[in-house]
Order: structure tokens, then sequence, then C-alpha cells
């Protein structure tokens, strides 16, 4: 039905856009400006309606998270980049695993937690934002529409639904992958949005060198999971050679400058650390192990909390199952426990391994703590219903 | 053919080829393992090994029966990617099946995920788990799930209630609770009721 949905809101854009009465023809459009609406007569404002529709969803939608104090820091960089423009930009931070961010040009911006979760420092993460305000800022949503409606018209439609469905997600996301869809921008378009989001970064203090890093770190993943369909960011924002030298390029003419430059490592851990079992469990739910498993590697460099990394390193193997699997997941679980941040769930997964393999005194050693750990843990009365068996 | 696929499901669910029909409120069989006690009549429809009963619509409650499920098949056929669907092991524990659940339901949409009384559960003649659950799909509706689970001769067996959590969830939880308890294995013999 989620498709449906989809072709049904697609439909009624389609309609709103072709009653509106064009309000210009393709090309450059001065920048949008502090609290500007488009004026109601243009297909601009069909644009923004149809972009007001769907944020309506996102505001109920199950997938938003509202824990205030991510959402009050990626604000707080959003503003910092965003400048007079930051009241215009309404953020919405949804638990979707995949690395991606989006802006519509009414303003709403999305942050998925799949690139929160991946970002190294709040400098990456301020560039990814900042390519996206770069978007917003030079109205590449309209340009893309304009240039897609002369190019195609109403097929247009149809092939913006069956794109959605390529990248596998309509049947999941509905229309908030359709809107990232929508705004498979022209390389033109991308390249600007780098050259703003850039600029931003610049502006705002952070490393400039971090914006060609998260490419990078992007373009290794993509390439470790051999996937035929890419993932949605990397299908509308492909991270060439080109744009990582580009970027470096500049990143190299502004530190030759001298000055001091901001990366953010442990501000983004400090916001992080506390969301990062969940996401890590949205992570490996997604079942693409390939990539999970450059990602668990990047964490593992990062040295923090490696008692979690090491746990959710087991819980791969043991989800993968593949030859081997099982026991690579309990070095792994084991290792988890060297370290004094580990979870008590890293003696759950030994325990029950350890009670499938028959291995009565470490199964029941390892169940015990985990209860001793966790004594009001959801799962309680079936450790202890393991417990009794045992005994 | 993940298209093929894709299209063929497009043009089935336009056609609306899913059909329904009655269970009458007498012992009836699912699959074929075990029989329960209906309590009311249901609309069912079935597909491959899984049996769907609803009163009012799928969307608002249903009761679902996965029969059978081999080792690395997935409980969520038909309902998720393949390659998206957390699969079965024929050695996991109780726990760890519980975990399966909850992992594709998030897949398939559950969020905010709050897990109350996960305990043992006797399925029939065999053990189990039982768990009650919360959570919010992506359109924001607020629903509740209660789900029995146990592996049969290497084969995992799942009851799960779902529905919305205002109204259509507590209008029939206390039928599915009764259809739960009234399981009864095929080769047993009947117990007093």
């Amino acid at each position: 039905m989620t498709f449906l949905k989809t072709v049904l809101i697609l439909v009624m854009y389609g309609m709103c856009i072709s009653c509106a009465t064009p309000g210009g023809e393709p090309g450059a459009l001065g920048d949008i400006k502090p609290g500007e609406r488009p004026e109601l007569h243009t297909d601009e404002a069909g644009l923004w309606m149809a972009f007001d529709n769907m944020e309506e969803k996102l505001k109920t939608s199950g997938r938003r998270i509202t824990d205030p104090q991510v959402n009050h820091y990626i604000r707080n960089i959003v503003c910092k980049l965003a400048g007079p423009q930051c009241s215009d930009i309404r953020i919405y931070i949804m638990q979707i695993p995949d690395f991606n961010a989006n802006m519509a040009s009414n303003g709403m911006m999305q942050v998925w937690t799949g690139l929160i979760l991946r970002a190294q420092n709040e400098a990456q993460l301020a560039y990814i934002l900042g390519h996206e305000i770069g978007h917003y800022l030079r109205r590449h949503s309209i340009q893309a529409w304009r240039d897609t409606r002369m190019k195609s018209n109403v097929s247009v439609l149809f092939q913006i639904a069956t794109a959605a469905a390529g990248v596998g997600y309509v049947g999941q996301l509905g229309h908030i992958a359709l809107i990232g869809s929508i705004q498979a921008f022209s390389r033109d378009n991308e390249r600007e949005a780098d050259d703003v989001g850039f600029d931003l970064i610049a502006q705002a203090g952070y490393d400039p060198r971090e914006a060609s890093r998260i490419w990078e770190s992007l373009m290794k993943e993509h390439a470790a999971s051999e996937k035929e369909a890419p993932s949605i960011f990397f299908a509308t924002h492909p991270p060439t050679e080109e744009r990582i030298e580009t970027l470096t390029a500049k990143a190299q003419a502004v530190t030759a400058q001298g000055g001091r430059f901001f990366v953010g490592k442990k501000e983004l851990e400090a916001v992080v650390l506390p969301l990062r079992a969940s996401l890590l469990r949205d992570e490996l739910r997604r079942g693409e192990f390939k990539e999970t498993q450059i990602l668990l590697n990047n964490l593992m460099k990062n040295e923090v909390g490696l008692g979690q990394i090491h746990f959710f390193q087991g819980e791969l193997h043991r989800l993968r199952a593949e030859p081997d699997d099982q026991e690579k997941a309990v070095v792994a679980y084991q290792k988890a426990l060297e370290f004094p941040n580990a979870p008590p769930e890293a003696h759950r997964a030994l325990g029950l391994f350890y009670f499938k393999a028959g291995e009565k005194p470490k199964a029941r050693e390892a169940l015990e703590r985990y209860l001793d750990l966790k004594p009001d843990g959801d799962d309680h009365e079936m450790i202890r219903e393991y417990l009794r068996q045992l005994n | 053919m993940r298209k093929l696929l894709f299209i063929s499901g497009l043009i089935m669910m336009l056609t609306g080829c899913a059909t329904y029909t009655l269970v009458e409120p007498n012992r009836t069989e699912i699959g074929d393992l075990y029989t329960v006690e209906p309590q009311i009549p249901w609309s069912e429809s079935t597909s491959d090994k899984t049996q769907i009963w609803t009163v009012d619509g799928p969307a608002l409650q249903e009761l679902r029966f996965v029969n059978g499920i081999e080792d690395s098949e997935s409980p969520f056929v038909g309902l998720l990617e393949e390659e998206k669907s957390p699969k079965f092991r024929k050695g996991m524990t109780s726990l760890e099946i519980k975990d399966l659940v909850v992992d594709g339901l998030s897949v398939m949409g559950a969020y905010k995920i709050k897990m109350k009384k996960v305990k043992p559960f006797q399925f029939g003649a065999h053990e189990g788990f039982r768990m009650e659950l919360d959570y919010v799909t992506e359109d924001g509706l607020e629903k509740s799930g209660l789900v029995v689970g146990s592996v049969i001769k290497e084969k995992l067996y799942v009851i799960a209630y779902t529905g919305a959590r205002a109204h259509y969830f507590a209008k029939h939880k206390d039928h599915a609770e009764k259809i739960i308890n009234s399981i009864q294995m095929k080769d047993s013999k009947p117990s007093a009721e």
C-alpha cells in the first residue's frame, strides 16, 4: 500500500505543478533569501506545497528521533552554517540506518541516523549538512524539477517512481525516500553544492580537510558492498574521484594560509555514544554485512567504546551465520568483555552460545553474570528459565 | 528478476487478489501441526506458510500464524526483501527467536519498540516464548502486539496478534489469548477443555 500511496502523492504532485503558472525558464536563479516564500502563482510554490505535504507526514512519523540532545546538537551545526537562514530550516532526524541527508526547497531538512553514525567527527557531519544547505540556498530543487519537466514532462512521474523503487526503498520508506529521489541533482548542481558546503564549513571554522574524507569513506563502504543498486545517497551524490580531488585541493589552499581548524571528534562522540547501541542494532538489521564491517573497522580505529564495538562485531558474525562465524562471534564477545564498557549483552550472547553447546558451567556463569548486571532486563524471566534448566 | 517479482506484486495489489474466507468458531487446523479454538468468526487469508485472521481488516488488527519455517528461511517471507529478511537458524534459542521477531518487525517499519513481559511459554506441548510489545509505525500509528513462538521438529512456528493500540488491539486481545492458549498439537490427545 505504501507504494500506491507514493504513486498517489506523485500524481497529486504532478497535478499541483501542472496547475501552477510557469514562473520562469530553467536556468540560474537567485539565492533564496531569509524568510522568502515563492509567489503563489509560480511552479516553485507548487513544489513547496508538495514538500509541505510531505513534511506533515514526517512530523508524526514513527521514524522521527525526538531525543532533545541530538536535535539540539544538529540544529546548532546547521545554524552555524546557515546563519540568517537558520530559522527557515526545520530539521527532522529520521531513524533510517543508511547514509543520507537531504533538504527540500521549503526548508525541510532530513538527517538520517546512518549519516550520524558514520560521520567520524563534527566537521564531516557539518560538511554534508553544508552541502545540503547549498542545494537549498541555490534553489536546486526547482531547477531540477524544471529541467526534468523540460526533458520528459508527464512520463517523468513514472520514471521517478520506478527509480525510487530501483533503489529498493519505496516499500519501506515511501515518501521519505521519494523526497531524496526527486532531488537527483545535475552534476553542475552537485559541484555548486560542494562549493557552497565547503565555503560554509570553512567560514564556520571547521577543518576543511574533512570534506573529502567523508566522501572517501563512503566510496570505500560502497566498494565493499558489491551491490548492484547503490544506496540512495550514493545514487544521488556520486562520490567521484574528481569530486574528492577538487575538495582536497580547496582544503589545501585554505589550510596553507594557516590558522586553527575545528574537527569536533569528542563533541560528536558525546552526542552519538548514548545512541550508538541502538544505531548499530539498526545498522545490522540492514543485512548489508560487508558495508557494516567497513563501518565497524572505522569505529574500531576511533578506539571509543571498544567493548560495544567488539560486541556488535560478534553480533555481525552471529547474524551472518556463514561457516566459522559462530567461532568468530565467540571470540568477538570474549574480546568485548576485556573492556570495562562492554555491554551486559555480551555475557548473554556467550551464555546462550554455551547453553546451545551444552557447556553448562560456562553457560551458567555467563548468564548469571548477565542477570547480575541487568536484573530488570526485559528478558530476565527467560534467562532464569535457562538457568533453571542448567541446574 | 527482482523487478519482475516487484511488478507481479504490484499487479496483484492492484487487482486486489487477496481473498478472504470465513473461519467458523469451531476448532480449526493451523498448518499441518496443530489446531486452535477461534472463539469468534474471523476472516482468513492464506499464503504459503502464513495464515492471517482479522475482524476489522489487517491494517487495524490481525492474528498471524507463521507455520513451519525451515533452517535459513525467513518468517517474514513475502513481507521483506530476501536480503533484508532475518533468517531462522535451527539451533536458535527462544530468546534468539524473540530477537529475530523484533528485528523483522523493525525492518518492516516498527519503531520505538518497547518489549514487555518476555517469558517462557508452553506452545502446545513444546517450550517456547511469549512477549508483549508496543511500537509505532512509520505513519505514526501506535500499535501493540502479543507474540508467541516455538521451534518444533527443527521448524519455527510463530503466532503474532497485532493491532492499533487505540481500540482495535484491545477489542480482540482476549480472544487472541484464548486462541493461543487453546493450541493443541495434532499428534497429541485432546486435553480437557
